[in-house]
């Protein structure tokens, strides 16, 4: 974790929005390809082009 | 950007463009944006998405029957309507929050670092609470981004145009945003689907909250088709005067 204030109010607001990102990652490990669409676990370049 | 989707036509004319300088410029034969301009939609098949469910913020009352206005104004210039569910939608939204995020942290780290009291405080603490994602979130991100393309556009094989809220709520006052609290004013936005996808997406006024602020309907086209969501947004605008409305709030404070 990288902390650059000491200020008390930023690091409440840094906290809750670690667990809201967190919570938002979680919803992207769900997801998963159709046939025909590109494979997460197929090892394809993730970037659109 | 502009007070009108011709405004919008005319700015684009001399934006678009290959430029050899720009490593990421795609060479692409030119479109006439403003040519596109025909005022006719007649037959043009139009997706509607109303998103209500993603109304984190609530739905403002003028909300529902000005979006549907436009719809009918858009209906009666010719336009084929059909309900569609917009693919991966808060999936996407979070991949695009995570993408964008992600990428400023790594851009702006050092500055971080070193000036932190010179960034705005909302835009340093979004960017700094990133830190504990991890290389896998980004990359499952940006999977997710390359699904969701794949989805929207086999959604385009079957409409010419996306239309949905741009937000339920009309445009936010800088009184009520909290600079500790950035991410409220993302609530309900509908804006970071597009911009994940990089299609053409246009924001067009509808008319006024119940509090006097903006509201607007995103027009979102197939890649490199920006002249279909100008078309439709100017057929739009022939035929109503939202984009030509003031609030009263600028009147109040003599503006």
């Amino acid at each position: 974790m990288i902390i650059w204030t000491h200020e008390t109010d930023e690091i409440a607001a840094l906290t809750a929005m670690r667990a809201i990102f967190a919570a938002a990652a979680e919803t992207l490990h769900a997801v998963t390809a159709e046939a025909g669409e590109i494979s997460p676990a197929g090892g394809h370049d993730p970037m659109p082009r | 950007m502009a007070r009108s989707a011709a405004d919008c036509a005319l700015l684009l004319s001399v934006m678009a463009g290959y430029d050899a300088g720009d490593p990421y410029s795609v060479r692409r034969e030119s479109i006439d944006y403003v040519a596109a301009l025909t005022g006719d939609i007649s037959g043009l098949r139009i997706g509607v998405d109303r998103l209500d469910w993603a109304a984190a913020g609530g739905i403002d009352p003028h909300q529902p029957g000005l979006f549907d206005g436009s719809l009918e104004a858009l209906r009666a210039a010719g336009a084929d309507l059909v309900e569609v569910d917009l693919p991966l939608f808060t999936e996407a939204n979070n991949a695009n929050l995570i993408v964008m995020l992600c990428e400023a942290l790594a851009y702006h780290r050092g500055n971080l670092m070193q000036r932190w009291d010179d960034y705005g405080q909302p835009t340093r603490l979004m960017i700094a609470a990133v830190d504990q994602l991890s290389g896998a979130d980004y990359v499952q991100a940006q999977r997710v981004r390359q699904i969701t393309r794949e989805r929207v556009s086999r959604l385009f094989q079957d409409v010419d145009v996306l239309v949905c809220p741009t937000w339920h709520l009309g445009a936010l006052k800088l009184a009520d945003f909290v600079p500790t609290n950035p991410l409220a004013a993302y609530a309900g936005m509908l804006t970071p689907y597009w911009d994940l996808l990089g299609v053409p997406a246009l924001a067009v006024p509808i008319g006024l909250s119940s509090v006097d602020t903006p509201l607007s309907m995103t027009i979102a086209s197939p890649w490199w088709r920006d002249d279909l969501a100008l078309r439709t947004g100017d057929a739009l605008q022939r035929r109503t005067s939202f984009h030509l409305d003031r609030t009263p709030l600028l009147s109040a404070r003599g503006g």
